[in-house]
């Protein structure tokens, strides 16, 4: 798999995909938006199932490197991809990695400021980033719901060697309700693991 | 089985999630004396499949099934969900959301939700007031992020074998069973789901599908397409869809067929989001021809509202449709009532906002039955569309392509029926939309093999039976045609038995589907029927076409029960514009009319006087029908009747036809 095959695969999804304009789901029409959006599925899904696979396996490649510029690749294809509205809105896992792309920028201003190291680099591939990232989640949510000792959680998020960098990252993204109660105890985690 | 154990059951895929999921499982509050069990199916082939798995393994009496992405946040759910199912036993399946009346699309999260909306929890501890008042509510389907039972029902593997709709069809079986299905009245979230909503609807549609065949499909509850087709009516069609806004009561798509407007329609109409804009760029095809190019672009597989120009919605007019379409399983097709141009409409009123505030909007669909539909808007049901496939591409307007579905809906055995209280009000040049072009005419009469199309019915024939509505009697009509007026005196005496006797094989084929006929002319005096059977024998402009006409009402006695009567209608040849004609030394026959090609005697009403007495009857009523006469026929008949004297009357030259009821 190479960058030009996996363009030319996307280039060719967008001309063979159906057309249905996503942003009307805000339509008061629901019913009919729904419907358009059900044919569209149904028309797509084996050229969209193909396309993510070969995606993911272009970005289990670059991630495989563990490098900045292996990371920036991603980053600019998932831009690309977001733009042409290509599989984005339709499979979860782009809206995982867009999170940790987000995440990745802020580690990456970190590196370049201050010289820290960028923690996910370490992942290895597309399954890990995935897993990494509910795994925070997990841990966010017992937080919020007070479901274990803090002590535990913040414990673990070490453990996995979670950058603050992700978890800010996730915090924002994720279904978390209670944000601010969450932030008051990631912040005071941050602020003794910096000390 | 043991009854004080509780099973949670959760189809897994993921090692991360199961995990997660059993850590908010474990600290649940188990009540005292219960148990809990927790089941993991790995590997299953579908989510009912994999659910069966988890019920027959099983011996506990509350099962819960569940989402591996699903946290119970609730921890006294447990003590909530046996509590409500133990104070009502007739509680099978208690969910956390649910939709009260399932849409008709099958789409459960465009119904109303219960609970609806949620406050954001504080504490664990505020759960343990939450169902204090025990409230809970009835609907119709449940979403499979937490299904709890306390009785085993098969989960529909054989049908839903992937992923979706399991979960509605499982609250239908459930309910199918005789158990009711709840959501507690909860105010916080009993559970955390979903953390990256994304439209996952890959095979949503093929289980949609498999779920509205499985379940709505007899209930009528689909989704109604409105299929207008226009021309250059930019302004009444926008207040057509204004009215449809304001008045649609059922679900539906619009579809607004642009059969190539000049007129601004097209950049309007692309810019309503609520409809669907089709373009007719292909040249000048027909009604036909469009309805199934759109049907197939569009892949509209629901009912459809097929209306020639725009109509102006009424209040409750969709609904009734509906309602009279579903009300018996072989009603193909409903039409309603166009109150500004139905001379039989209940509703007098001058404009569209007064017809607005005289619809009664409490009662019912009251509807009758048809063989044609009296106007171009007609809701046909999905299952008969799917049965007789596309519309006739031959021919040309829209009346003559419903003309012909109407008649493949009744040669199939269905049935097509009027809803006398679904207004619609026309908009535009009304009569325009029923007009039939001669060859559309030619087309249907080859089609089918007959001359007549008639969607009416001789009401003035049937205003001379004299019975009461539940009366029992039988009636025969000699050419009856398709049997439209047959049908009419069914719609007015249910208990009527219909007998028809019809000449043309291919009318008595249509009419066969509405009542018993006999295939035959009258005149071989072969009427299969024992004798004194009926108490009207109806011959609506029979008898100018036969040859022997006498013979055949001499005959006719022997069929009629005592106190029997014949019911004729008869041509008046003495007719004005008759005789305007003959003076002038024309007696040239047409097509239809007074001098009908077809017909071999002629009548005055004296001769039919003379006719009926001499075939032994006593006529008891007769009336006439009269048409618009110019001054220049009123000036002529004022000149006649000063050089005949008192023979003749002057309503003899006005009678464009006589109505006769002459007993035995």
């Amino acid at each position: 798999m190479n960058k030009e095959v996996l363009l030319n695969d996307i280039w060719y999804f967008e001309q063979n995909r159906y057309k249905v304009n996503l942003t009307e789901l805000n339509s008061p029409d629901t019913a009919r938006v729904a419907k358009e959006i059900f044919r569209k599925m149904e028309r797509d899904k084996d050229i969209s199932f193909s396309l993510k696979k070969r995606i993911f396996s272009y970005m289990d490649l670059l991630l495989e490197q563990g490098t900045i510029e292996a990371w920036k690749e991603i980053l600019l294809l998932y831009q690309f991809l977001e733009k042409k509205e290509v599989l984005v809105n339709e499979f979860w896992e782009f809206s995982v990695l867009k999170t940790m792309l987000n995440a990745f920028e802020t580690e990456l201003n970190l590196h370049y400021k201050e010289e820290r190291p960028i923690s996910l680099l370490k992942i290895c591939n597309m399954e890990e980033l995935m897993e990494t990232y509910f795994r925070v989640v997990f841990l966010l949510r017992r937080i919020e719901y007070d479901v274990e000792p803090i002590s535990g959680t913040l414990c673990e998020l070490m453990e996995n060697r979670i950058s603050p960098a992700t978890v800010w990252a996730v915090l924002k993204d994720a279904r978390i309700f209670h944000r601010e109660k969450v932030a008051r105890v990631i912040k005071g985690w941050e602020e003794s693991k910096d000390g | 089985m043991d009854e004080n154990k509780v099973c949670f059951i959760i189809c897994v895929n993921n090692q991360l999630f199961f995990e997660e999921c059993a850590r908010y499982i474990q600290r649940l509050v188990i009540p005292e004396g219960m148990s809990v069990e927790l089941l993991e199916i790995s590997g299953a082939k579908s989510m009912a499949s994999g659910y069966n798995e988890g019920m027959n393994s099983s011996n506990a009496k509350y099962k819960i099934y569940m989402h591996q992405d699903a946290f119970i946040l609730n921890k006294y759910l447990i003590r909530d969900i046996v509590f409500m199912f133990k104070r009502d036993i007739s509680i099978g399946m208690v969910g956390l959301e649910g939709v009260r009346n399932m849409p008709g699309e099958g789409i459960m999260w465009l119904g109303e939700r219960v609970p609806g909306h949620y406050e954001v929890e504080k504490d664990w501890e505020e759960y343990y007031d939450d169902i204090e008042k025990a409230e809970w509510e009835e609907v119709e389907a449940i979403d499979g992020v937490l299904m709890a039972t306390q009785y085993d029902i098969p989960w529909r593997e054989d049908v839903f074998d992937g992923w979706d709709f399991y979960d509605a069809s499982q609250s239908f079986e459930m309910r199918k069973a005789g158990y009711r299905v709840v959501v507690p009245l909860h105010k916080f979230f009993w559970h955390q789901h979903d953390d990256k909503p994304v439209l996952a609807f890959w095979d949503y549609d093929k289980y949609r599908k498999k779920f509205l065949e499985e379940y709505c499909s007899d209930k009528g509850r689909s989704m109604i397409t409105v299929l207008m087709i226009v021309h250059n009516e930019i302004e009444n069609v926008k207040l057509s869809v204004e009215s449809f806004r304001l008045f649609a009561d059922t679900e539906l798509a619009f579809v607004l067929v642009d059969n190539h407007s000049t007129d601004g329609l097209r950049e309007w109409a692309e810019k309503q989001r609520d409809l669907t804009y089709v373009l007719l760029d292909v040249g000048d095809i027909g009604c036909g021809k469009v309805i199934n190019m759109v049907r197939k672009k569009l892949e509209i597989n629901t009912d459809i509202l097929i209306m020639e120009g725009p109509y102006l919605l009424l209040p409750k007019c969709l609904s009734r449709l509906k309602e009279l379409l579903y009300s018996e399983k072989d009603i193909g097709a409903v039409c309603g009532v166009v109150c500004n141009d139905c001379p039989e409409t209940p509703m007098i009123c001058t404009n569209y906002n007064e017809a607005i505030g005289m619809v009664d909007t409490e009662e019912g669909a009251k509807g009758e039955y048809v063989l044609l539909s009296p106007n171009s808007a007609v809701l046909w049901k999905k299952d008969y569309i799917d049965i007789l496939g596309g519309f006739e591409e031959e021919m040309d307007s829209t009346y003559a392509v419903l003309d012909d579905y109407c008649i493949r809906t009744i040669m199939s055995d269905g049935k097509i029926m009027a809803c006398s209280n679904a207004f619609l009000w026309g908009i535009g040049d009304i009569s325009v939309q029923y007009i039939r072009s001669l060859n559309d005419v030619r087309r249907l009469e080859k089609k089918w093999g007959m001359h007549y199309f008639n969607r009416h019915g001789n009401i003035h024939l049937i205003q001379q039976i004299e019975a009461k509505e539940e009366e029992e009697f039988a009636v025969l009509e000699i050419g009856c045609d398709c049997g439209v007026t047959l049908l009419k005196i069914k719609n007015r005496y249910p208990k009527v038995k219909i007998y028809g006797c019809e000449i043309n094989k291919m009318a008595a084929a249509v009419a066969s589907h509405v009542a018993e006929i006999s295939v035959n002319n009258i005149e071989d005096k072969n009427l299969p029927f024992p004798k004194k059977m009926f108490r009207h024998i109806i011959l609506g402009d029979v008898l100018e076409h036969l040859h022997n006409p006498l013979e055949v009402l001499v005959y006719c006695r022997e069929f009629l029960c005592e106190g029997g009567s014949v019911i004729a209608s008869i041509p008046n040849l003495m007719h004005i514009s008759v005789m305007e004609q003959l003076l002038k030394g024309n007696f040239t026959y047409t097509e239809t009319g007074l001098l009908d090609k077809s017909h071999i005697h002629f009548f005055t009403y004296y001769e039919i006087v003379r006719m009926f007495t001499e075939a032994g009857y006593h006529i008891s009523a007769m009336n006439s029908i009269n048409v618009e006469i110019s001054e220049k026929q009123q000036r002529l008949m004022n000149e006649l009747l000063a050089l005949e004297g008192n023979a003749v009357e002057k309503w003899m030259y006005e009678a464009f036809q006589y109505n006769v009821k002459a007993n035995i």
